[in-house]
């Protein structure tokens, strides 16, 4: 009789994210992964992301040639500007649980706690991140609509 | 008052809620294995001598037994819903006494839904989600379903359906696997995989709109939304040949997660006209704007524009508050709708106190806050010192309550749930995410 229908707990609203800057995060497979705009040429992308568990990460082109910023144990700038907009979106709590971070997750108060926590960086195949990007792009080319919409009433 | 009586629950109501959550025990471990035959057997006698007792016959035992098809599944959601349904007629009709309110006459049933062959795919997922089990899923099980999820957003007349399976999936993803079984919201999942099912079954025809003319008065908004949707619904009174009634103006979109917030009024610039008219108190006249058979507004906002200035809560007032001398009447809802989630009957509230437990009424009644409130947008202290109260009276969690969607001061200033729209739309943000993102889409889709 006390079960509820609704959503329990109530997710943190988004902040001000920046998508001129990043214009895709998300928390998916495993991976907090999205694409960051270069600083220098609007034509090109770099597909960046962080995998739970290990918190290895991979930045590269959307052409797939790796990241010229990208040294080896430190994560470029693409990687971090990756990090902090996933925070705004997510909130820090939830980005830090599903990396996988180490000790008591309170500790992770600001961005700098993860990027010290980090592991090293690896290569991946940048192609489905890049297609997931264009699958959360086309959401936005779908027309909005008057009809009743019953099926909301859930969320 | 008439409010204390929803104090009390109707009649069968504990003993339905019961059949139901046997019902959803079987979602949770699966139907392969799974303890599934007593709950089945169970639900046959309860559904005896039902219109829906000849297809049950069949698919109850066939579950029973282990014959996992699909057409078992969609009458076994078909069962739930039902049990829903006599649940939500139940509560409105309390609603309405308690409300002092009439039931309009039925709509005339909706046209039998075409099979749509898209649609074989869904049940197809569905099924597999019942057979495994909410408990048991596994990450991948969802994933291979959102290639075929992203086609069927493509299909407009399938947006009610394409909208709740975004957000089921979404929300699937994010909690699988399941560490412990108890921490699967069983009855909110369950109604979703219903929900989908049963829209699934089949695409039903659209009604037909008749255009309306006459003054809006707006009383408030809801807001609806998941990572990837945003639905708003405004509540108001439409003046229209002689007679006054409730209605509805729903906008939806599918939306990315990246623009939420404030934000997400930018994805309805059509909307700017009802947001003004609520900001300052004020009608809108419609011209010919198309209206569904049960009153639902379609919204076209080239065929509205400002009226006069008025206190819209004063003049809802002798409609809308309980026991109310010109109360509107309530209108019954399709069979799709009748689930208490859905129960939403607006009411003009005065001479209110707030307290620990929520609304103490003026007669000596209470009334708890329902979680939906926005408490960001229309905090409790304007609540406590609002003169009048709009919202919707709605039932979760085996009780009624009060979700306020605005408030009056006595010098009648509004606030209202969603109320920032009005700053956004006055001055719109130097840097708009919506424009950003929709020209990347528009460069890198059609390259
Ligand atoms: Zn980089």
């Amino acid at each position: 009789m006390t079960q509820s229908s609704l959503r329990s707990a109530t997710a943190a609203r988004p902040g001000a994210r920046d998508v001129k800057k990043v214009p895709f995060v998300e928390l998916y497979d495993g991976r907090l992964q999205g694409v960051v705009s270069s600083g220098s040429d609007i034509q090109r992308v770099y597909v960046s992301f962080f995998e739970a568990g290990t918190r290895d990460f991979s930045c590269s082109t959307n052409n797939n040639r790796p990241c010229g910023g990208l040294g080896g144990s430190y994560p470029c700038n693409h990687l971090r500007e990756l990090l902090d907009e996933a925070i705004e979106q997510y909130g820090i709590a939830r980005v830090a649980a599903f990396l996988g971070m180490p000790g008591d997750l309170g500790q992770y108060q600001q961005l700098h706690d993860i990027l010290r926590a980090l592991g090293t960086s690896t290569r991946a195949d940048s192609g489905t991140i890049f297609s997931r990007f264009l699958g959360d792009l086309a959401l936005l080319e779908l027309p909005a609509d008057s009809a009743p919409l019953h099926t909301a009433a859930w969320f | 008052m008439m409010l204390e009586s929803l104090q009390s629950l109707p009649d069968g109501l504990a003993e339905t809620s019961d059949a139901i959550a046997q019902i959803d025990g079987m979602f949770l471990g699966g139907f392969v294995g799974g303890p599934v035959q007593g709950p089945l057997a169970a639900l046959g006698r309860i559904f005896a001598g039902s219109p829906l007792e000849p297809l049950l016959v069949e698919s109850l035992p066939a579950l029973a037994r282990g014959e996992l098809q699909e057409r078992h599944f969609v009458a076994l959601a078909a069962a739930r819903a039902a049990l829903q349904g006599a649940q939500h007629d139940a509560l409105h009709q309390q609603a309405l006494a308690a409300l002092g309110r009439a039931s309009a006459t039925d709509e005339a049933p909706a046209a039998p839904a075409a099979p749509t062959p898209m649609l074989e795919g869904v049940r197809h997922w569905l099924m597999e989600l019942a057979i495994t089990g909410f408990a048991r899923l596994e990450p991948s099980t969802i994933r291979s379903f959102l290639p075929s999820l992203a086609q069927l957003r493509e299909q407009p007349e399938l947006a009610g359906l394409a909208y709740l399976l975004t957000g089921f999936t979404s929300e699937l993803l994010g909690a699988l696997p399941v560490a412990k079984a108890e921490d699967v919201p069983l009855q909110r999942w369950a109604d979703l995989w219903a929900g989908a099912m049963l829209r699934a079954a089949g695409a039903a025809q659209p009604a037909e709109p008749q255009p309306v003319s006459g003054t809006l008065y707006p009383l408030g908004l809801e807001l609806r939304e998941h990572d990837q949707l945003i639905s708003v619904v405004f509540y108001a009174l439409l003046d229209a040949g002689g007679s006054t009634s409730a209605v509805r103006v729903t906008r939806s979109r599918f939306k990315v997660m990246a623009v939420g917030g404030d934000m997400i009024w930018l994805l309805f610039p059509e909307l700017a006209l009802l947001i003004e008219a609520l900001g300052q108190g004020q009608s809108l006249a419609l011209a010919d704007m198309p209206q569904l058979p049960n009153g639902d507004l379609l919204w076209d906002a080239q065929r509205a524009s400002l009226g006069g200035k008025c206190r819209l809560l004063d003049v809802a007032e002798p409609l809308l508050a309980p026991q109310a001398a010109q109360a509107v009447a309530s209108r019954p809802a399709p069979a799709l709708e009748r689930h208490p989630v859905l129960l939403a009957e607006p009411v003009v509230l005065a001479g209110h106190a707030l307290g620990e437990q929520g609304l103490a009424l003026a007669d000596g009644a209470a009334l708890p806050l329902d979680p939906r409130w926005d408490t960001a947008q229309l905090p409790a202290e304007e609540i406590g010192k609002a003169a009048k109260l709009f919202g919707l009276l709605r039932w979760d969690a085996g009780r009624w309550a009060f979700q306020p969607l605005s408030a009056a001061t006595a010098a009648g200033k509004l606030s209202f749930a969603g109320q920032s729209a009005v700053k956004l739309y006055k001055k719109p943000p130097k840097s708009n995410p919506v424009a950003i993102l929709e020209e990347r889409a528009s460069r890198l889709l059609r390259k």
